[in-house]
């Protein structure tokens, strides 16, 4: 079998998979991560009309932990369950959202571009909605 | 190369298993061909023939099993890895034998293609060696009802082997239901009353959810025409996949007492802790409305057969309101069924069946294509891979409804066993109620 592992590794071309979809978050000096009051299907969410219960910013300052903590590839993986996504939370960066998660009854998370949706399935999800406790996010 | 890319296409698009054959091609100063008969992933029966520079002409038999293989970057390939090969035929005794070979599939391009084929020979030698040993295949996709001839069977099987009866069978297409079967009853006043609701437009599963419709079609209807019953479809999909859409088409069926009706879910669904049912709920618009109610709604039509199956989530939404990977593989299914198990799935049973895929307390998951985009749900899949495997003229043992769901949920759990549930368990692991008896 060692010889396969070698022998295919001289067969395939190299590429590189990466989740690029954090980029917006990463690059953002200040980021608000709020509870939705709205407990609608993803597909019925409609955001220019988004209410929130409660909010927290994160600056520069607290921006690693919550990098390393959300932010971690580990965390996700290819969107494969069929649970019907009703989004907990939301962050936005400069008032636009850039992502709507949930961390418990369907870990799943879409972050949102202009022309497209990007879902995965967040496997870590215990490690995220701890996270949002600390945050005093319910 | 051009066709083996073409193959490649054609077998990347889908896979469900039961038996399909293939022909593998390779060599040097030997050239070997292989008959490949692939049951799934577990169960690779192989084939070899080939004759020595010596001129002996050998045939060897071996057993492989497939897998995906990750490098450290992500990239993906595939291995069906040889083992115990065991030569069943030299012309002149020699004192050589065979050792298995691996087939690695590689190059998946952006179609989900596999372009290219390799073979390894892994053993005795140093690892410096591995390109003597590695040899580029052809491969090509055969039709048995063509292709198994006596003759060519007989270059790999022995007349006298069990086995080689089996495939001869294949060849020019004996399999119409018997004529004694067809003077019991009338089947052609057997209707399959067929629906399936798929969410096609959701945004997140609506391209698996329309593989499961499609494939599911597909497959029944190949059934019925097997057995040379009518079938007649319902589709609640895309921007009619809604509860009254459901209701209409269950209203319209109008069936006999002789007839089946199959109903099959594909979409998100849930379940409640207050609930007692142990079967999910549909994610329809409306009220929440189960599997089960569904169950009892149809049985009300009193068909002979009635069968309520769901691809769907029966997870607990917790405090908030009611709400893989299995990857494409170089082979694609064949259909080569057993007209006698047919008529005895469809034909001589009569009652009811109501099945979800996935416990009380868990999620369903789909499958995803090597190039990640969704394939079918794994029940579906699975479910269709049981069905045909079941139903083959290879497999030998007697089959049953029961037999096949249990089959599809094994298997479903064993593909999904890299999950971590909601109830912590790994995997998804199917239920059913089967009330079915056989004339």
């Amino acid at each position: 079998m060692k010889t396969i592992i070698l022998l295919t590794t001289i067969l395939i071309v190299n590429s590189c998979d990466r989740i690029n979809s954090f980029s917006d978050i990463e690059k953002a000096d200040k980021i608000t991560i709020a509870t939705l009051n709205s407990e609608a299907e993803y597909e019925d969410i409609n955001l220019t009309k988004l209410e929130m219960s409660s909010s927290v910013q994160i600056e520069k300052t607290t921006k690693n932990e919550f990098v390393n903590t959300f932010l971690n590839e580990s965390n996700y993986e290819a969107l494969s369950r069929r649970c019907k996504f009703i989004p907990r939370y939301a962050i936005l960066v400069n008032n636009r959202v850039v992502a709507l998660f949930d961390a418990t009854s369907c870990p799943r998370v879409v972050f949102k571009y202009d022309d497209e949706d990007v879902f995965y399935d967040i496997v870590n999800n215990s490690k995220i909605a701890n996270y949002m406790q600390i945050l005093n996010l319910e | 190369m051009k066709n083996f890319y073409i193959v490649f296409l054609f077998c990347c698009s889908y896979f469900a298993a039961a038996q399909s054959f293939y022909e593998i091609a390779w060599g040097n100063e030997t050239n070997y061909t292989a008959l490949i008969t692939y049951y799934s992933n577990e169960e690779v029966s192989v084939r070899v023939k080939y004759t020595t520079p010596a001129d002996v002409f050998k045939v060897a038999k071996y057993k492989c099993k497939g897998r995906y293989e990750y490098q450290s970057n992500g990239h993906k390939y595939f291995i069906f890895d040889g083992d115990n090969a065991e030569m069943v035929y030299e012309s002149q005794e020699t004192e050589y034998g065979y050792v298995a070979d691996n087939f690695i599939f590689t190059n998946l391009n952006e179609k989900n293609v596999f372009e290219e084929l390799y073979i390894i020979d892994d053993q005795d030698y140093d690892e410096d060696e591995v390109s003597s040993h590695t040899y580029k295949a052809t491969f090509e996709k055969i039709d048995p009802k063509t292709k198994f001839t006596e003759r060519y069977l007989n270059s790999f099987y022995s007349k006298k082997e069990t086995e080689y009866k089996k495939l001869l069978a294949f060849y020019a297409g004996e399999d119409i239901v018997s004529e004694t079967q067809s003077n019991e009853v009338d089947l052609e006043n057997i209707t399959l009353h067929l629906m399936i609701a798929a969410d096609t437009k959701d945004r997140s599963i609506g391209r698996s959810t329309q593989q499961d419709m499609d494939d599911i079609y597909t497959t029944f209807s190949k059934i019925s025409a097997e057995l040379g019953i009518k079938i007649k479809k319902y589709r609640v999909a895309g921007d009619n996949f809604s509860k009254s859409r459901i209701f209409n088409n269950i209203n319209s069926i109008s069936n006999g007492e002789n007839d089946i009706v199959i109903f099959y879910y594909s979409g998100h669904g849930f379940n409640d802790e207050s609930k007692e049912s142990s079967f999910a709920s549909m994610s329809l618009d409306g009220p929440e409305y189960s599997l089960e109610e569904l169950y009892h709604r149809l049985k009300n039509k009193n068909a002979r057969l009635t069968m309520i199956i769901g691809d769907l989530c029966n997870s607990i939404p917790e405090t908030r309101r009611g709400t893989g990977i299995k990857e494409s593989i170089p082979f694609k299914s064949g259909y080569f069924f057993d007209a006698e198990k047919l008529y005895k799935l469809f034909v001589e049973s009569k009652g009811t069946l109501l099945s979800s895929s996935s416990s009380k307390g868990e999620w369903s998951y789909c499958m995803s294509n090597a190039n990640r985009t969704l394939g079918n749900g794994h029940f579906t899949h699975s479910f269709i891979e049981a069905i045909i495997k079941e139903t083959s003229k290879v497999y030998q043992n007697s089959t049953n409804w029961s037999k096949i769901f249990d089959r599809a949920f094994t298997d479903a759990a064993k593909n999904t066993s890299d999950k971590i549930n909601q109830n912590g368990r790994r995997g998804q692991h199917g239920i059913k109620y089967v009330n079915i008896n056989y004339n």
